[in-house]
């Protein structure tokens, strides 16, 4: 234990010295950040107290049926967190430069597994951990919750909980590495993400959100009624079903069922733990080898022909030498491809469902709700897919940015490849779930068009925003996409981004919601609303942009 | 060929280079000595572009570097101290994509390749992954690379390092035959050995500032009034005063 102890101590000074840097320009840094996690933390806090009242006041959907909503919500994160994980965790313990060193060492593999294992659930849920206790405290300040409720539904349900999730995921990555001595990887990469789908698709059939919605209609207002007779059998398995029946149980104070599934969700997280510690201390010193030997699998499978550096090609030579590298490098990278592959996966199935969802017997304030929920999702599902994405883009230039830096490229040019290269695949992305989104409510054409024009502009400002917060955070010492990509820097990015959400869903409200309780469309509101984005966009495109190029120019 | 005026450094408080004034004439092998953290690497960095001096004048061919970055940029070559390279281009889609950035044609691009390619010895290594290579497999590639277009002024850091006998043979002797063809080459190094060997001129840098300057003459002179050694000047020059 004291080799643990000892890296985790050395781990945290050196994260404290990094923040406790005593430049202005740090110290001015550190206080954004504050201010920017402290107004996300608030603005959740503020939204969740706000929806719980809505719909147990307002809406009066009932406890029962709230907690179901709060399970599905939670099956989200289960997925979401293990996900993560997965994704973070093949960097972390894997990937990371300090793991050679600490195999030169005489401290055994599980220990180092340990300290790993912590510091990638801390890293990548960190800011789920925020957001999850801000709602917390809106749920919990609404139902007139005190203190120890908060904290015990914190540390004692949700970190297990997730805990849970971050166990079952790396173990399934470490069995995925371990079998890929066998089979190929890609197959098993494959399979799993298969087995991910159809376990999210299974849950919500079962579940069926859509049907629940329109059918509820019918009780209105006696939910509950309705939900007596709801529960498929096996999601009563299911961890998040577990936490939801804590906090519904809570809410009506029956303390017996509260301690009932708290003690099967401790139960069943020390379980997953233990396993995942017993397959580690089985596996995790060897999948170390494998991993290390995966690069060495993949050479040459993908031999384009136009991006053969020795062709020709229309292109200025910088340009062109620009586009070739990174579409190498991004193809021969599996992390990109393959979260790209998953990333497009998501939005396919998110179009899919978009096709095939309608709004019967929907009053007309909810379907203005639903409208700009669903677009307030697209906006989301924008803003995370440049985080990932195009944030990272300065920063892996990486070490080897000396070759641009003494070259004679002007950075604007390069500023503007980067640019380019992500806008337009951001604007195809933008606009088709755009053009989908309003099939459930009637495909008009004038909606349409305000739409692709939104969505436009939610395109430009998005990239602009990842660019320039990506130049500004850039940091040329770390390889990994996906680190870049959960840094502290792309954090404050997605939170910003969050609150664009709301800056543009404000401006489309009044459009949006009179369009739904009139029928009609009105051409001033629209145009407005339109002026409204354009500025909005500008506004916030042109520094950011400025930032990202000027940060670029910084002292390499 | 290149010249520095006044060039000073400050990161915060901490002056790395202090006013530095130096000129390295067209065809010069100028070698930079110093101790660690003298101010070498943080001297080339602003040479090269890669740091901003906080004032002085950097002048390459006669152009202000600072005020036309790209013009000059574009007769120099720099290689680094520590060879990052893309892990995942080859050593020849490297060498092409330098080209590139260098508004090399394509076949001259290929010419150039094919001969520095053989020069360096790296024919059986050229078309795998830099992901692969030995560190001194990549500094080969990266002093092909500056090679590749004919620079007018090299700017190289420590290029020793990592290479092996033969390999340092072959990369001394390309400088040395570069230097004879009027390419102006500013070298920085620790190795007294080396700069004693290749250069022309030997200038020693010490808490950011020029202490010394010796051309071929003044080395002999010097060696031949103590120890015969350069090494010992060095140390001397260098030592830090307590």
């Amino acid at each position: 234990m004291r080799e643990i102890f000892l890296i985790l101590k050395f781990k945290l000074l050196s994260i404290f010295k990094a923040v406790l840097d005593s430049k202005w320009g740090a110290v001015l840094k550190e206080i954004a950040s504050v201010a920017i996690f402290t107004g996300f933390a608030l603005s959740t806090f503020i939204s969740s107290n706000y929806a719980t009242a809505y719909l147990l006041s307002e809406a009066k959907i009932g406890l029962f049926l709230f907690h179901r909503v709060l399970s599905m919500l939670l099956f989200i994160l289960f997925v979401l967190v293990s996900l993560g994980n997965m994704i973070v965790a093949y960097s972390t313990l894997y990937k990371s430069k300090d793991i050679e060193f600490f195999l030169t060492t005489p401290i055994k593999p599980i220990k180092i597994y340990t300290v790993k294992f912590l510091d990638n659930f801390f890293y990548s849920s960190s800011t789920m951990f925020i957001f999850i206790f801000s709602i917390l405290l809106g749920y919990g300040s609404y139902l007139g919750k005190p203190l120890h409720f908060h904290l015990f539904s914190f540390f004692g349900v949700i970190v297990p909980f997730m805990l849970m999730s971050a166990s079952f995921s790396i173990t399934i990555l470490m069995l995925i590495l371990k079998l890929s001595k066998k089979i190929d990887i890609r197959k098993l990469i494959l399979l799993a993400g298969l087995i991910y789908a159809i376990g999210v698709y299974l849950y919500f059939k079962s579940t069926n959100p859509t049907k629940l919605f329109t059918e509820v209609m019918k009780y209105y207002p006696y939910i509950d009624q309705y939900f007596a007779q709801l529960n498929p059998s096996f999601v009563l398995y299911l961890p998040n079903h577990w936490v939801a029946e804590i906090f519904y149980f809570s809410a009506r104070g029956i303390s017996e069922m509260v301690l009932k599934y708290f003690l099967i969700l401790i139960s069943a997280t020390l379980g997953m733990l233990l396993i995942n510690f017993s397959v580690a201390r089985k596996l995790y010193f060897e999948t170390l080898f494998i991993a290390f030997d995966l690069k060495n699998k993949f050479k040459k499978k993908i031999n384009l022909e136009f991006l053969n550096f020795e062709k020709r090609s229309v292109f200025h030579p910088q340009i062109e030498v620009l586009m070739k590298r990174d579409l190498k490098m991004f193809l021969r990278e599996p992390s990109q491809w393959v979260h790209f592959l998953i990333m497009l996966l998501l939005v396919l199935i998110f179009i899919w469902s978009l096709i095939n969802m309608r709004f019967y017997r929907v009053e007309t304030q909810l379907l203005s709700l639903a409208f700009i929920s669903i677009f307030s999702f697209n906006t989301f599902l924008i803003a995370s897919i440049v985080i990932r994405f195009v944030y990272p883009l300065i920063s892996l230039e990486g070490m080897n940015y000396w070759t641009i830096r003494s070259s004679p490229l002007k950075l604007s040019r390069l500023y503007v490849h980067k640019f380019i290269i992500s806008f337009f695949p951001i604007l195809i992305v933008s606009e088709a779930i755009s053009y989908f989104s309003i099939f459930p409510f009637g495909k008009d054409k004038n909606i349409g068009i305000l739409m692709a024009i939104v969505s436009f502009f939610i395109a430009l400002t998005y990239v602009s925003l990842g660019l320039g917060m990506g130049g500004y955070f850039a940091n040329y010492a770390e390889k990994s996409p996906v680190r870049i990509a959960s840094s502290r820097g792309a954090t404050i990015t997605l939170l910003l981004g969050l609150v664009l959400i709301s800056i543009f869903m404000g401006i489309i409200f009044v459009p949006i919601t009179f369009y739904f309780q009139s029928s009609k469309f009105n051409t001033e509101f629209f145009k407005s609303a339109i002026v409204g984005v354009f500025f909005t966009s500008i506004a916030i495109s042109v520094p950011f942009n400025l930032l990202g190029l000027k940060s670029m120019g910084k002292d390499f | 060929m290149l010249r520095l005026e006044n060039l000073t450094k400050k990161f915060g408080d901490f002056v790395a280079v202090d006013n530095l004034t130096l000129e390295v004439k067209s065809g010069e092998f100028f070698g930079f000595l110093g101790p660690n953290g003298a101010g070498k690497t943080t001297t080339i960095k602003m040479i090269v572009g890669l740091i901003r001096p906080t004032s002085g004048k950097i002048f390459i061919c006669g152009i202000d570097a600072l005020k036309e970055p790209e013009k000059v940029k574009s007769y120099l070559a720099y290689v680094p101290d520590q060879p990052y390279m893309y892990d995942k281009l080859t050593g020849r889609e490297f060498l092409y994509f330098i080209g590139g950035l260098f508004k090399m044609d394509k076949k001259e691009i290929k010419d150039k390749i094919d001969f520095w390619v053989r020069h360096f010895e790296i024919e059986k290594w050229i078309d795998k992954r830099i992901e692969e290579y030995s560190q001194g497999m990549k500094q080969r590639v990266i002093i092909a690379s500056a090679l590749l277009h004919d620079p007018k002024v090299i700017v190289i850091d420590e290029p020793m390092v990592g290479l092996d006998p033969r390999s340092a043979r072959i990369v001394k002797d390309t400088l040395k035959q570069k230097s004879k063809e009027g390419v102006t080459i500013f070298m920085s190094t620790h190795s007294i050995e080396v700069a004693e060997e290749l250069c022309d001129t030997i200038g020693i840098i010490k808490d950011g500032k020029l202490i010394a300057k010796f051309g071929a003459e003044d080395i002999q002179k010097f060696k031949q009034s103590r120890d015969g050694r350069f090494e010992s000047i060095f140390i001397e020059l260098t030592k830090s005063e307590s």
